[in-house]
């Protein structure tokens, strides 16, 4: 309790220099949850007797502004509102309470070490209870007696009658509200502490936003760009969870070690000890993020030990919410580690101004519901970011790759018709103009697949196999790769082997289609003056056609060995070496070797040495199609 | 048109193969081209020739950066990097024709198109004729 005048004064003083932030606050509360009620609004204590409101009364209590000014009767207005307020402070407890008028109204007082330092209204609604008759007679009776029944029931037949509420809605908003004012309470507490307002109204304004913004977020789509806007508010959301009667128990992914906790007081670090021990008797280490809702004791459909030990040891908990949370900054450890957060609602812990949950319908589960869904999204969150990233920079990568060779192509032209081509470089006509033709055919294959979805689109196209001669075969793609690969110094070498092998199976097209694509990258990685090395070989185990590209360039990294043949992926090596690339070439050949039964794959990447203060690789890449050598044929 | 004979040119762009017919017209027509591939290797060459430097850089935007340019976008915006670092910190007044496939607007933004009147913007694909028109107007400013 307050000791002095002076610490009344100060808590007074703080209280008003945050009101307008904290009115930004209820603001947002009320447009989320409460709009259909028309708001509400915050009084200052001091202002009672001055009959004035930090709301416009228009804005706040239509019916009320409605009465005294419109109707004129402000003088049989007896400002119930204001008697009400003091009510509520002197018994320290959110009450609802008729209107002389027969309004149903609610008053939740604003404390301070028991001091009312304002009152937060809301309501002015009809009750709709069948049998509750007490309002609607007490409404008409002083209608009748001050001779405006016609008005009035003009008035609610207009205004209010079109929102009626029932007493037990009445009384979840009173406790939403109730509440929040503990929030409120909370808030200005910290200011006692001395932390800086700027952060204070920063986290203010983000959670105000936050409010406003949850009643918008209908789907995932958006629900990245929400949430990211949020994350530095975890705190303050876990806070006016405690508030609502939550208890939040916060562990340390993997290790079951307390890190926090919000409204679970322990009163010996023993107790912390017994609850980390149950915990780590678990037996889990990895938490996997799912989210688990219980209401009553429902153990056996649990499948989180750590969730049954909390039920077993805590009789009275009648919720769980479990939910992961990638970045909790809490105030007195700002690291960034992964936590495994669990709330529960526990009915018989005792705080202060508490309440007792019980709906699973309330608004506040509701709320609640809310966080713990951005909770569990949070990674989903992320990922979904980094796709539409990626798929900017891919739609900005498309528009260079088919400009460049169009570039090519209309340079080529323009210099044949001015006839202003190299004479050397005219016997090079037709290599260059195969060249292009090919490239334009595979790039516009890649966005063909690019806009497809996740299904290969070679396993549904028909396979033309034939049988063709493998050394012939690999030749004619080097050559098809000449001029290309001359620009850029670099020889195409295939190996005697194939020509041992003899004739294989395969469908031509696709085959060369998918080998380009391999020897485009090649090419394009590998350092100039080097050589590549294509060569085929027959695993006798099941009779496959071996295929390898080996070249000399920058490295693939070993962890990247799978992913580099997923869709649109380019390692940070490749793109600093060349912006050419929509990362789609080794994809393609990946699809078209497994609609073949086959595989590709990374065979190696072994440093060789320093080339030119560049580090050197041997890279080799495999394609394999089983079962395609035949038999009896030249070379066996 | 303007005549090239004896203009010396250095083209920066790397996609050398598919650039081949272009650096090959302006030779046709009397330029001494040199060609580069990176933005290193660019600032490394101007430095150089300081004495003597290209009378025009044809400077490509989206390309490898190499070890003294920093990008935040991996490479995408090397020749813009170049432009400044040839401007502000070698104050070379060399005139400038980005040759570039990039329309985004607000990459070229943050070239200085409206107060730098020896640079100027083409984008691929274009013909010689429009890069001779290009090359005439940033040597005439």
């Amino acid at each position: 309790m307050l000791s002095t005048n002076d610490d009344y004064k100060k808590y007074l003083e703080i209280f008003h220099s945050n009101i307008i932030e904290i009115q930004d606050l209820l603001k947002g509360v009320f447009s989320y949850k409460l709009s259909e009620w028309g708001g509400g609004a915050i009084l200052p204590a001091g202002a009672h007797d001055k009959d004035r409101f930090m709301e416009e009364p228009k804005h706040f209590a239509p019916f009320c502004f409605y009465v005294r000014e419109q109707l004129g009767m402000k003088n049989i207005c007896y400002a119930c509102d204001d008697r009400m307020a003091k009510e509520a402070s002197k018994i320290g407890k959110a009450i609802d309470y008729w209107c002389d008028w027969g309004m149903r109204d609610i008053a939740v007082p604003i404390l301070l070490h028991g001091v009312n330092v304002g009152t937060i209204f809301c309501g002015q609604k009809i009750l709709a209870d069948p049998g509750d008759l007490e309002g609607q007679s007490k409404l008409l009776n002083f209608a009748e007696r001050n001779g405006v029944e016609d008005k009035i029931s003009d008035l609610i037949e207009k205004r209010f009658q079109s929102i009626p509420v029932s007493y037990e809605e009445i009384q979840k908003i009173k406790r939403f509200l109730w509440a929040t004012s503990q929030y409120i309470s909370q808030l200005v507490y910290s200011q006692l502490d001395n932390e800086p307002l700027e952060q204070r109204l920063d986290d203010h304004k983000k959670l105000n936003r936050f409010f406003n913004t949850l009643s918008e977020v209908s789907n995932s789509s958006s629900i990245w760009q929400f949430w990211s806007d949020f994350e530095g508010i975890l705190p303050q959301l876990l806070s006016l969870l405690n508030a609502f009667g939550a208890v939040i128990l916060i562990i340390e992914s993997g290790k079951a070690k307390v890190v926090a906790s919000h409204g679970l007081e322990f009163n010996s670090k023993e107790e912390i000890n017994i609850l980390e021990e149950q915990l780590i008797s678990a037996e889990i280490n990895n938490f996997d993020g799912a989210k688990h809702i219980i209401f009553g004791k429902d153990i056996e459909s649990l499948c989180c030990p750590i969730c049954r030990r909390v039920i077993q040891n805590h009789p009275t908990v009648n919720m769980i919410l479990f939910a992961k949370s990638n970045l909790i900054n809490l105030k007195e450890d700002k690291k960034d580690r992964t936590l495994h957060s669990i709330v529960f609602f526990d009915s018989t812990i005792e705080r202060k101004n508490s309440f007792i949950l019980h709906e699973k319908k309330s608004i506040l589960f509701q709320t609640v519901l809310a966080i713990v869904n951005l909770f569990a999204h949070l990674e989903q969150v992320n990922n979904l970011k980094y796709i539409i990233r990626q798929r900017e920079k891919f739609l900005k990568d498309v528009a260079h790759q088919f400009r460049q060779p169009l570039h090519s192509m209309l340079a080529y032209c323009d210099n044949l018709i001015s006839q202003c081509f190299p004479e050397e470089r005219k016997t090079r006509i037709p290599v260059y103009l195969r060249d292009m033709a090919k490239h334009a055919s595979i790039l516009t294959k890649c966005v063909e697949y690019a806009s497809r979805g996740e299904t290969n689109i070679f396993l549904s196209e028909k396979m033309n196999p034939a049988n063709h001669n493998i050394n012939k075969f690999l030749i004619d793609c080097a050559i098809s790769m000449q001029g290309y690969s001359e620009e850029q110094g670099i020889h195409i070498h295939v190996e005697d082997t194939a020509a041992a092998i003899g004739e294989v199976e395969f469908d031509q097209n696709k085959l060369e289609l998918a080998l380009i694509n391999i020897l485009f990258n090649a090419v394009k990685y590998s350092f100039p003056e080097t050589e590549i090395t294509v060569s085929a070989n027959h695993d006798k185990k099941d009779d496959s056609l071996v295929l390898t590209v080996t070249s000399l360039g920058i490295e693939i990294p070993r962890d990247k060995w799978r992913v580099i043949f997923d869709r649109g992926v380019r390692t940070a090596l490749a793109r600093d070496y060349s912006q050419s690339g929509l990362g789609l070439g080794l994809f393609i050949s990946r699809e078209i070797i497994t609609a073949m039964g086959g595989k590709a794959y990374v065979v190696e990447s072994t440093f060789t040495g320093n080339q030119n203060n560049c580090k050197e690789y041997k890279n080799k890449i495999a394609l394999t199609l089983p079962g395609r050598v035949i038999l009896g044929k030249k070379g066996r | 048109m303007i005549n090239l004979k004896e203009i010396k040119i250095l083209f920066v762009d790397d996609d050398k193969y598919w650039m081949r017919p272009t650096i090959d017209a302006l030779e046709v027509h009397g330029a001494t081209v040199t060609l580069l591939t990176d933005g290193t290797a660019v600032l490394r060459y101007l430095r150089k020739m300081v004495q003597s430097p290209p009378d025009v850089l044809i400077l490509d935007i989206m390309m490898p950066s190499g070890s003294e340019i920093t990008t935040d976008d991996e490479g995408r915006s090397t020749g813009l990097e170049v432009y400044k670092k040839i401007r502000q910190d070698m104050k070379m007044n060399i005139p400038i024709v980005i040759s570039t496939v990039v329309s985004d607007s607000t990459m070229l933004s943050d070239f200085n198109f409206s107060k730098d009147k020896k640079l100027i913007n083409i984008q691929k694909p274009y013909t010689y004729r429009d890069l001779n028109s290009a090359i005439a107007k940033v040597l005439e400013k």
